[in-house]
């Protein structure tokens, strides 16, 4: 059996693709321009319940009072998903450098739930930065997420091949202070532009 | 140096042309987070004649992949190769983000200062043991496009 996330893939290029026609369109507000999409309109995740590092439920209500960096990976992961933890930490060093002033959030949440526990989540994304925040759930709940976030992910049977491999998307998406999808960002990513594009983001957030 | 004449007598059987030798250069293994059971390792092959990477192992890990990077509407796909074509006199660069050598059921992290060795196999130029030192990869500025 092979777990598909969310969408097949063609669906979530046809999502994407509507996003970006969607900020095009003549009648749409000006949107901010950055390496990535913003939503036209941010958009709720539905209920959906996660487990923190400390094992405690992570839900909805607690994306909010701040902006959140969202990356969908995996601690088995050996090359990505390190790299996007590493730029992470550098657009959180980059925020301290240009005093923004806006509270930011930093999380992992994982497309491997059969292998990854929230120890194991807390303890890989500490060491990019003791402040990032490692979540997993069950699937049903991760799909919650992944959904309307348009991420997708392929898990192959686990029971084949202990050393397996997910594929997954690799957009980071920002969540407004209000809990809701607010803006893709769409790889490759740099640090610099993606601390630059997030205050753009939050500019137009505030107007 | 006394192994000298014995590696010498061993590279004619394996590399019976000079022009077969290949280069492997900026090796480096990515320190491992916590608890981590796979690594990536990474370097720069390059032959003098054309040359096919086509394994690799070492006494550190259970088992090392060929593994490239592919972008497939915006979903990051690992894929493994059988082998890896290395063309005559052209740098083949296996870096982060990119193509890699990934290395499963690692016994103990990998921590910056340490080395590894890994026996690269290659169709013409034979087995190549290659020492890759441990560094912190948390300065890498971009991700893949």
């Amino acid at each position: 059996m092979i777990r598909i996330g969310a969408f097949a893939l063609a669906s979530v290029a046809a999502l994407t693709a509507g996003v970006w026609m969607g900020s095009r369109t003549p009648s749409a507000p000006r949107l901010p321009e950055i390496d990535g999409y913003v939503l036209t309109e941010p958009r709720d995740i539905p209920a959906f319940e996660l487990l923190a590092g400390d094992g405690e439920p992570f839900r909805n209500e607690d994306f909010k009072g701040a902006w959140s960096f969202v990356y969908f990976g995996y601690t088995y992961c050996p090359d990505a998903c390190p790299l996007t933890m590493t730029v992470f930490a550098q657009v959180k060093a980059a925020l301290a450098d240009m005093h923004v002033d806006v509270p930011v959030t930093f999380y992992l949440i994982s497309v491997d739930p059969a292998r990854d526990t929230p120890e194991r989540m807390a303890e890989y994304v500490a060491y990019f930065d003791p402040e990032f925040r490692g979540l997993v759930g069950p699937y049903a709940q991760l799909e919650q997420l992944t959904r309307p976030a348009g991420i997708a992910y392929i898990v192959p049977d686990a029971q084949a091949d202990e050393n397996y491999l997910v594929d997954h998307s690799s957009s980071i998406t920002l969540l407004d202070p209000d809990g809701r999808i607010h803006a893709i960002f769409t790889a490759p990513h740099d640090a610099n532009i993606l601390a630059r594009d997030f205050v753009t983001v939050v500019d137009g957030y505030r107007r | 140096m006394k192994f000298m004449p014995i590696t010498l007598v061993l590279m004619l059987f394996t590399t019976p042309l000079r022009a077969d030798s290949v280069a492997l250069t900026d090796a480096w293994v990515r320190a491992t987070p916590p608890g981590a059971n796979t690594a990536a390792a990474y370097l720069t092959i390059t032959s003098d004649a054309d040359d096919r990477l086509v394994g690799a192992f070492s006494e550190s890990t259970n088992e090392i992949q060929i593994h490239a990077h592919v972008q497939d509407d915006g979903v990051m796909r690992m894929r493994r190769l059988d082998s890896l074509s290395i063309p005559a006199g052209r740098a083949v660069v296996l870096a982060p983000g990119g193509k890699h050598l990934m290395m499963f059921g690692i016994a103990e992290p990998f921590a910056p200062g340490e080395e590894l060795v890994i026996t690269l196999l290659f169709e013409r130029a034979g087995a190549v043991e290659q020492v890759f030192p441990v560094r912190d990869g948390r300065k890498q500025a971009t991700t893949p496009s």
